[in-house]
Parts: structure tokens; C-alpha cells; sequence
């Protein structure tokens, strides 16, 4: 029963891929599936126009550093909020919440205020600790569930036989909260991926990502290159997916 | 405690500026300026940007020796808290018409410097604060695969009229040129339709209200139009004739067609203040405007430039002599008085 | 209870000291965990944050309640906020309501592959950008689109149903847009809980049933909060689905304050946001208050 149900919800859940995906083959220049004449027009549209493959390579850097510094923010708050004993334990939660809340034109408007008169508009530095303070809220919430399950005890017992409290923290709290770890980067890094509202404030002539390219052509021009972009997106996060696999076997 | 909070503060800011300095001289290979100085153009991004650019910014380049920059999207918002902040980094934006007029009155703009720009365009886009760039017309069209000039509305009144003409119509959804569509459905002339009559805009909407799905980006319409999603739309020619260039099933009658301009506006404070009016008079000059309706199909302010194209390109814009006379300019200042109002009573009715 | 559950597994505290006070021992150092997260949010967010919340109480007058007045009065903000609301519950229940059962399995598998099937599978879609994922929502769901072709093949329908542009079309892509993050939360929480535990009730002589009442899901509680908080607070913030995907009756907070900030209306779109904010803290308040200081390990 569990197996049937978990089988139809994944395949409602690739649905939406399996039918843009093969729009980047198709002669027309709007959506209709299935598609009857192929072509690679949107292909050579999409390696014709440098924004794409220039945004495309910007957004998966700006993604990663941001992943990054944003999982590593947002477990320090989770493991003060689990720790540390402190007062107003609840307004620091909305703190760290915040970012997330607030409507994005708000947070843009707000960044742009911080960040405009230190020059940090227009670069790469400022995009991504923007994109770092929009991850913060989804790795803290993950991080305080992961905790949440932390068996205390075991940390005990490992100081106990010599660990320092750091020491204890790295050998039994890290593993045991790994795929929290794992979700908050994932978290982080797709929040960055497809942030254009804020981008829009922070960035400028030089930071254009990939999401604001598709974005712009809202207004004109929507066509097929958007599964085209989507096809790359998906090979290259799959492909990152599976080296991550590849290696963890071999470490075994 | 008060030590510790001290010191860690002053280490998270020196890892800040370490890690922005750091990236910064990263990527910071900034391009000098021209041996006349700079400009950031700001523009929507996508189709209309590319031809800018090819049409007259690399032109304008050329013959002043000012380097541009081009920034993409335009962002009203943005506008706003630069001029709020004074941190002004934009010197030339392309916006409508009509909320430039509503950001100058606002005082978020510079005026216009009519010494420098002397190229003389249409009245009613020639204003204050805004320079018209070009017009993108709301306009009647269909699904070309279902339906043809003899079975497809061909004015507003038959676009509003569900029995003669029953289906989906996709229409925009924000007031502007909406009510103005409306009120021409409901036989107001067009000389007489400012200050927009709204209950009457309002009372004809109700009629196919229930018929309507509405837009919200420029580019849906041609997708609904074709995948049969509506049967006739109110949308902007521009895109409309660019989707049936490549080969969309769709169509359109500049017929009743309401005339929305883009326009050229500089922010308060703007850094190159000087070379953007000399911009916008390139801008505006008709052999610029020309050449950039040749690789875009939106029409042209200057009439001397809608003189220097063929009849054909004429008609694909709507700019003809027959054609112009059922067409009608936006009223840019009545909506840069009224937008906020008409927009809020707009939601209002639509959530009603 | 978690607590209880802890004390199945035997308490090794053996000396009594709370760990609290045994980490506070190693330096003050460990302030740096609160304080640098806190400063960075502070910093960049917080502070140019006052200044917009500012503006929700001047007007051109002076200090006023004008701008709230008029959120809280007028049909056209209650409407809209109720809008948000409602969808934010329905998004929010639907992807707790399918993702538990998934996550539920994926962790209980006894082969690692069945897991990291599940896993994939779930998570391929949410590497395909938002928008994309929206187009490929109006393909499915259009007049002539996959759903209306399937259900007419199999003659369950006579003519095509109107699916797009409709508060159905919302809440299925919005669904799908943050069902991963549901999913998520929820697995790597079920990982942390002690799979021994529920063995031993087992063994101790509860039905599966039960043994999963009384301790898997109590013990999954802050998995479905922090995945119900994201995605609640999530969907509060969603336009762009809504105003591609729905109709005119589909418009939301957010909608409303872009608009007001283009409008020069930034007071009214400053309220609307600490409106929004007053809101989901609320909500959190709330929570804590029922649910206990659910992320704090008991000691």
C-alpha cells in the first residue's frame, strides 16, 4: 500500500519534468505537449545568447558559496537556540526567521539600503550574502528539528570516556544530524537558485544570474529556451548527485 | 560579556569586509570609462533590449565616445530607494510613460533638458519629465487557427459582446487601457474619454467578467491565444506581432488599439545627468527610432521616423494614416494622477 | 513525550550535571554560535528593516494609525488577506498530509537504495527553476493539456474541465513547488529518531500501530513543525503561481505590496509587510505555547 502510494506521488511529483523537458525539442515557440515536430532551434538559441550560459555558470556559483555560508550561519543559530541557555529565546527565533517572512520586495528594499552605500550592489560579494541571509531561516529551521533528536545522552557518554564538548559535538552530534545537514544545504542552495526578486535590488551590469534572464523575457518573450535551461539545470545537479554518490561508495 | 560581544563583533565585520574586499578585487576588473564619460542605461531585458542595444546604443557609443553600460530589468522599486537613499547609480531608464510622469510629479525624476534634446515627437508623449521611447499598443487579437477577420472581434464593443462573440478573453490585469477599453465598448467617443467615467468602465466590465482569465505578464497571452486557453485577448501588439512572426497562430486589428509608450526617464541625482539627455535626444532622433522598429515590431514616437518606413511596416505597427485614426494615446498624466486610486478600486471590483 | 522515550534508552547522566553548564565550561568562546548569525541578520536585514516598519506609522501628518486602519477595514485587504491565509493552510496541509507517508517509508526501508530511490525521486523536480516549473503546471493543467486529454480518453469527462486559472491550479503547483521542503524536514528528522526505540516497544509487546501512535509520531513532531513552518511561511510569501496559475479571486498579500511600492505607496506596503510578519509570530508563539519549547532537548 505505502509502495504504491510513495510510486504515484513520485511520479506526480516528475510529472511537471517529464512534459517541459521535451519542449526544448520542439519546433513551436509556445508549450503544447506532447510535441509532433522536433528541432533544435531553442538549443541553438540558447548557446547563441551568452546571458544564458554566463547566468547559468554565475547562479550555480553564487548557489554554492551561499549554500555554504548559509548552512553553516544557520546551524550556529539552531545550536544556540538547543544549547545555549539565554533569555528571550523567542525573539531571537524570529530573528533568525526573519529573512524568510518579510515579503521579498521588502527584503530587497531593505538590502538595497544596507548594502548600496558600501558599495555592495552590483557585485558578487553583495549577491551572495544576499542569497545568504534568504538560506539562514531554512537551514535554522531544519537544524532545530535535527537537534531536536540529538540523544543527549550519547554526547554524555562521550565526554565521559574523554571527548571535550567540541570533540563530542563532531563525532556524535554532526552524524547523527547528517541528513539534516544535507537538507539545509539543498534548502539554501535552491533558495538561491531561484531568488530574482531581491537579486534584482542587489545586482547589476555584472551579476545578472541565470533565473533573471528567464525572468526578464516575462515581459516580451516567453519560448522553449526555458525548458532548454531547465534540461541543463537538471543534468547538472543530477550529475553532481550522482559524483556525490559514486564517491561516497568508494569510501566505504 | 561586554568584552566578548565587542570582540565578536568587530571579527564578524572584519570577516565581512575581508571576504567583499576579496571578491571584490576578485572580480573586479572594471571597465574604464570612455574618453567622455559613461552612462548606465537601464532597459526591461529580453528581445526589446537586444535590438536596443544593436539599434542605438552601440551607435550612440560610437558616435559620442561614451562608454554605456546596460542594466537589466528595469525595477521601479528599485528606482525609488536609489533616489531615497541617494545612492543614485542609474543615469537613463526606460519605464511607461505614465508612471514616469507619476515618478516625476513624485519628484523621483530630473526633468527633461529640452536645450539638449531638440528632436521634437509626438505632444502627448513630449513631457516634463519623460521623453517617449516606444509605443506598444492594447490591442484586439485572436486565435488566428480558429477564427479570422470575419469571425473575430474587430472593435471593443464586439470584444464585450459574449453572445456574437462567445469564449475566453484573456485581458490584462491592471486598469490601464482596460477601462479605457471598456468605456470605448460602451460607445463613449474616443476625443471624450478622459477623465475616465470608472462606475460606467466598471458597470461594462461586470458584463464579461465571468468570461474573462486574466494576464499579468506581457508575454502570456500569445501562449493562451494559441494553446486555446482563451479565444481572443486584449494584449500588446508588440508581442502579438512577434509571436505570429515566429510562426504563432495568432492575429490582430489595431482597431480601437489604445497607444502605451515606453519613455525615457533620468532618476534624481544621476551620476552622467548631461550625457543622458544627450542619449535620450539620440534616442529620439527618426533614424534611430527606425531602425530599431525594423528589428522589433513596436511602433515609433517621432513621426519622421514612422516617415521613413515602408507602407508594409507602417501597417505591421499601426502606424498608417487610416489605421491611426482609430487609435487613441494613453492619457499619461490622468494615470499618473489616478493610478494608485483606480488600481486599488480595480483589485477591489476584481476580488469582489 | 519526548523525555519519556529518552529515559527507555537508560540515562548515562550519570553525575547530574546538565550539559548546558558542562559546554559552558569549556570558554566563553561559545557565544560566538549566537552572536555571529545574529550579527549577520542584524546587520544586512534587521536595521534598514526599523526604518521601512517606520514608515507604516507616519504619514505625511505625523504619526497615524491610518495605514493599519485601512488594512484591517477595508474589504479589499481583509479579502486578500484571508486569501493568503487560506491558501497558505490548504498548501500547507496537503504537502504534510503526502510527503508523511513518503518520508515515513523512505526511512523505515530496510535497503538503502529503496531510500535513495524515494529520495531522487522526490527531489528531481525541485532542481527545475520555480518558473519552469509553473509553465510546465499550465502545460498539464490547460484546456488541451495532459490532465483534460487522460480524463476524456478514459471517458471520464465528456468535455474538457476548466482547471487552469483557478484556485485548484494554485494549490496543486504551490503543493508541488514545496513539498520538498515538507519532505525534507521530515526525513532527516525521522532520522535522528532512534529506530531502536520503536523496536523495543515492539518487542516490549506493542501493535505496530501503536508503537507508531504513541512514539514515532510523537517523537516526529518538530520534523512536522519546522517543515510546516517553512512551507506556511513560504506560500504566505507566493505571487508569481497564484497570478500565472489562478484567477483574479487569487491575488495575495504580496501582490498587494509590490504594487503599493511601485505606487509610491510605501507606508501602506510597509504595514501590509509587519502585518504579515505580527502574523506568523504569532502563529509561532502560539505553537511553542502548545507544543513546548519543542526544539530545546530535554534534559
Amino acid at each position: 500500500m505505502l509502495y504504491l502510494y510513495t510510486i504515484l506521488l513520485i511520479f506526480i511529483m516528475i510529472l511537471p519534468a517529464l512534459v517541459i523537458i521535451p519542449q526544448a525539442f520542439t519546433e513551436l515557440n509556445y508549450f503544447k505537449f506532447p510535441v509532433e515536430e522536433t528541432s533544435m532551434k531553442w538549443f541553438e538559441k540558447f548557446f547563441g545568447n551568452e546571458e544564458w550560459i554566463v547566468g547559468l555558470e554565475r547562479s550555480l556559483v553564487i548557489a554554492v558559496i551561499s549554500a555554504v555560508v548559509a548552512t553553516a550561519l544557520g546551524t550556529m543559530a539552531a545550536l544556540a537556540m538547543n544549547k545555549l541557555e539565554f533569555k528571550g529565546k523567542s525573539v531571537f527565533m524570529s530573528a533568525m526567521l526573519a529573512p524568510m517572512v518579510v515579503p521579498v520586495v521588502v527584503v530587497g528594499v531593505a538590502l538595497y539600503s544596507t548594502f548600496a552605500p558600501i558599495g555592495l550592489t552590483n557585485n558578487f560579494a553583495g549577491l551572495v550574502f544576499a542569497h545568504t541571509l534568504l538560506g539562514i531561516p531554512m537551514v535554522f529551521t531544519t537544524m532545530l528539528s535535527g537537534f531536536a533528536n540529538v540523544n543527549e545522552n550519547l554526547e554524555l557518554a562521550a565526554m565521559s570516556m574523554g571527548s571535550t564538548p567540541i570533540g563530542a559535538f563532531f563525532k556524535v552530534t554532526l552524524p547523527t544530524v547528517k541528513s539534516s545537514l544535507v537538507a539545509s544545504v539543498l534548502f539554501a542552495f535552491v533558495t538561491s537558485l531561484d531568488e530574482v526578486v531581491v537579486t534584482t535590488f542587489v545586482s547589476g551590469a555584472n551579476t545578472k544570474t541565470l533565473t533573471m534572464v528567464m525572468w526578464e523575457n516575462m515581459r516580451t518573450n516567453i519560448d522553449p529556451t526555458l525548458a532548454v535551461a531547465a534540461l541543463f539545470m537538471i543534468i547538472l545537479t543530477l550529475s553532481m548527485y550522482i559524483i556525490k554518490e559514486i564517491v561516497e561508495a568508494r569510501s566505504k | 560579556m561586554k568584552y566578548n560581544h565587542k570582540k565578536v563583533s568587530a571579527f564578524s565585520l572584519a570577516v565581512i569586509m575581508t571576504v567583499s574586499a576579496a571578491t571584490l578585487s576578485g572580480c573586479g576588473k572594471e571597465e574604464s570609462g570612455g574618453e567622455n564619460g559613461e552612462l548606465v542605461f537601464v532597459d526591461w531585458g529580453g528581445t526589446n533590449t537586444d535590438a536596443r542595444i544593436e539599434a542605438i546604443v552601440e551607435p550612440f557609443e560610437e558616435e559620442t565616445g561614451i562608454k554605456v553600460t546596460v542594466v537589466t530589468p528595469s525595477d521601479y522599486a528599485k528606482l525609488i530607494s536609489m533616489v531615497e537613499n541617494d545612492t543614485t547609480e542609474w543615469d537613463v531608464m526606460n519605464c511607461d510613460a505614465y508612471w514616469g510622469v507619476y515618478a516625476g510629479n513624485e519628484g523621483y525624476l530630473e526633468p527633461m533638458d529640452y536645450d539638449v534634446i531638440t528632436t521634437k515627437i509626438d505632444e502627448e508623449v513630449q513631457l516634463e519629465y519623460v521623453m517617449g521611447a516606444e509605443i506598444y499598443t492594447s490591442v484586439i487579437s485572436w486565435n488566428s487557427s480558429k477564427y479570422d477577420e470575419s469571425s473575430a472581434p474587430q472593435t471593443w464593443a464586439d470584444f464585450f459582446d459574449t453572445e456574437k462573440y462567445p469564449g475566453k478573453r484573456a485581458v490584462w490585469q491592471y486598469p490601464v487601457t482596460v477601462l479605457e477599453a471598456a468605456l470605448l465598448a460602451d460607445g463613449v467617443p474616443m476625443e471624450e474619454l478622459y477623465p475616465l467615467d470608472l462606475d460606467r468602465a466598471f458597470k461594462k466590465l461586470d458584463t464579461i467578467k465571468d468570461d474573462i482569465v486574466w494576464w499579468t505578464k506581457g508575454a502570456e497571452p500569445s501562449q493562451m491565444l494559441s494553446t486555446g486557453e482563451a479565444d481572443y485577448a486584449l494584449a500588446w501588439s508588440g508581442r502579438i506581432a512577434t509571436a505570429e512572426q515566429e510562426g504563432s497562430p495568432v492575429d490582430m486589428t489595431y482597431n480601437g488599439g489604445i497607444m502605451i509608450s515606453a519613455g525615457w526617464v533620468v532618476p534624481k541625482n544621476a551620476p552622467n545627468r548631461e550625457n543622458a539627455m544627450k542619449f535620450i535626444e539620440y534616442a529620439s532622433e527618426a533614424n534611430q527610432q527606425f531602425e530599431f522598429s525594423k528589428k522589433i515590431p513596436y511602433g515609433s514616437t517621432n513621426p519622421d521616423a514612422v516617415a521613413l518606413m515602408d507602407d508594409q511596416l507602417k501597417k505591421d505597427l499601426g502606424q498608417s494614416d487610416e489605421q491611426l485614426a482609430n487609435e487613441i494615446y494613453l492619457d499619461n498624466n490622468y494615470w499618473a494622477e489616478n493610478l494608485s486610486a483606480v488600481e486599488e478600486r480595480f483589485n477591489s471590483w476584481l476580488v469582489e | 513525550m519526548p523525555e519519556k522515550n529518552r529515559a527507555v534508552v537508560g540515562d548515562i547522566n550519570a553525575n547530574g550535571v546538565p550539559l548546558a553548564h558542562k559546554v559552558a565550561r569549556v570558554s566563553k568562546l561559545k557565544w560566538i554560535i549566537l552572536l555571529v548569525p545574529l550579527l549577520f541578520v542584524l546587520l544586512t536585514l534587521i536595521i534598514s528593516m526599523l526604518g521601512i516598519i517606520k514608515k507604516s506609522f507616519i504619514g505625511a501628518d505625523g504619526f497615524t494609525f491610518e495605514y493599519y486602519k485601512k488594512i484591517f477595514t477595508e474589504p479589499l485587504y481583509i479579502k486578500v488577506l484571508f486569501n493568503t491565509l487560506k491558501t497558505g493552510v490548504i498548501v500547507t496541509l496537503s504537502c504534510l498530509l503526502l510527503a508523511y507517508p513518503a518520508a515515513y517509508l523512505s526511512v523505515r526501508a530496510k535497503k538503502p537504495i529503496v531510500r535513495r530511490l524515494i529520495t531522487g525521486g522526490i527531489l528531481i523536480p525541485y532542481w527545475i527553476s520555480m518558473l519552469v516549473r509553473i509553465f510546465a503546471w499550465q502545460v498539464i493543467l490547460q484546456t488541451n493539456g495532459v490532465v483534460n486529454q487522460l480524463l476524456m480518453h478514459f471517458h471520464i469527462i465528456k468535455e474538457p474541465i476548466q482547471l487552469l486559472y483557478t484556485t485548484t491550479a494554485v494549490c496543486i503547483s504551490m503543493t508541488h513547488i514545496l513539498l520538498p521542503y515538507m519532505f525534507l524536514s521530515l526525513q532527516s528528522n525521522m532520522e535522528g529518531i532512534d529506530a531502536n526505540l520503536s523496536t523495543a516497544a515492539a518487542v516490549m509487546g506493542a501493535r505496530p500501530a501503536r508503537s507508531f501512535v504513541n512514539i514515532f509520531l510523537p517523537l516526529s513532531v518538530p520534523g512536522i513543525f519546522s517543515g510546516s513552518l517553512m512551507v506556511f511561511v513560504l506560500a504566505l510569501g507566493f505571487y508569481i503561481a497564484p497570478a500565472l496559475l489562478g484567477g483574479a479571486d487569487n491575488m495575495m498579500v504580496s501582490n498587494l505590496i509590490e504594487q503599493n511600492m511601485n505606487n509610491f505607496n510605501a507606508n501602506l506596503a510597509a504595514a501590509m509587510s509587519l502585518e504579515l510578519l505580527v502574523i506568523v509570530f504569532i502563529i509561532i508563539g502560539l505553537a511553542f505555547k502548545f507544543v513546548g519549547n519543542i526544539f530545546v532537548t530535554k534534559k
